[in-house]
């Protein structure tokens, strides 16, 4: 059994929608039995002060759903966590803290910075992360992340959840391309935005980590 | 980034495709705050707004892994269905 906490500020359109993936991320966890010990959200509200104590708390593995770019996540287009204040996370064990941050951008500058910081592992894009509108209430690409990061719960590594959530999207690109997704109307973004998110998702720092054990 | 020739080509496409599907809500990021609908994917790459900025990359990745023809093809392909009917 690990501990978990959620970091979704929740402040716009897409945000809400990456809110939704972080839902659904939850439930998963929990149905392995791991413990959501914090979540910090548009009600907290996710500034800096409460998502550096987040950071700095007792969760193995905190997961991010929101904005963001290359060295910073945002609330309201204002900088929360950035490479500056990133030193400030405090409290880690010996066991050592994962982050997992579904922004755009932030494996590049952000993840790094948060390795030399103190945190075992972090996983997250180089690239701009796409939200495509639900057709039919199906959101895809936020089902590939999700199903990919929850390989997390079984004891996988940060590496292993890396593969998942890549293989899942090539899926998407096939399913978008020639499969279940051709047809509808969002078939043609869909597929350029998952070939382009599964090219370009990593692990910065240890990847044979595990978060929960 | 791409050249003036791919550009203009993509945007060409892009175009055409925006005239193929439903003008919804379809496609936003995780930096931006909305949804584009077709017809806004096309204004932001013309304006060359950050959104813009955001489509083209994604476009270009498609551009370097698959080549021009085989994206503008992929965009184009609602209306090549159409006129074979």
């Amino acid at each position: 059994m690990g501990d978990f906490a959620i970091i979704r500020p929740k402040d716009d359109k897409s945000s809400r929608q990456a809110s939704d993936w972080a839902n659904d991320l939850i439930a998963k966890l929990k149905a392995a039995v791991h413990s959501e010990i914090d979540s910090v959200d548009d009600w907290s509200p996710a500034n800096t002060t409460n998502i550096l104590a987040s950071l700095s708390g007792k969760a193995d593995l905190v997961c991010y759903f929101g904005h963001g770019e290359e060295d910073r996540w945002l609330t309201s287009n204002s900088a929360t966590l950035d490479t500056g204040n990133v030193t400030g996370i405090k409290g880690q064990s010996a066991k050592g803290r994962a982050i997992v941050s579904i922004a755009c951008k932030t494996s590049c500058k952000l993840g790094p910075a948060a390795i030399t910081a103190g945190v075992k592992a972090w996983l997250g894009f180089t690239i701009k992360v796409k939200v495509i509108a639900p057709h039919n209430l199906l959101d895809p690409i936020g089902d590939a992340i999700v199903d990919g990061i929850a390989l997390l719960s079984k004891k996988g590594t940060m590496q292993q959840a890396r593969d998942r959530l890549a293989a899942n999207l090539d899926q998407l690109v096939t399913a978008y391309d020639s499969g279940k997704y051709a047809q509808h109307p969002e078939a043609e973004m869909g597929y350029f935005a998952a070939m382009s998110m599964r090219d370009h998702v990593v692990v910065n720092g240890n990847a044979n980590f595990q978060p929960l054990p | 980034m791409l050249n003036q020739v791919e550009r203009k080509q993509i945007v060409e496409a892009l175009t055409l495709w925006s005239q193929t599907v439903p003008n919804e809500p379809m496609l936003g990021f995780l930096e931006g705050d909305q949804y584009l609908t077709p017809r806004e994917i096309v204004a932001a790459v013309q304006q060359n707004t950050q959104d813009g900025q955001a489509v083209l990359e994604m476009l270009e990745h498609g551009v370097r892994r698959e080549g021009l023809e085989a994206v503008v093809a992929r965009l184009c392909r609602r209306l090549q269905a159409t006129a074979r009917w």
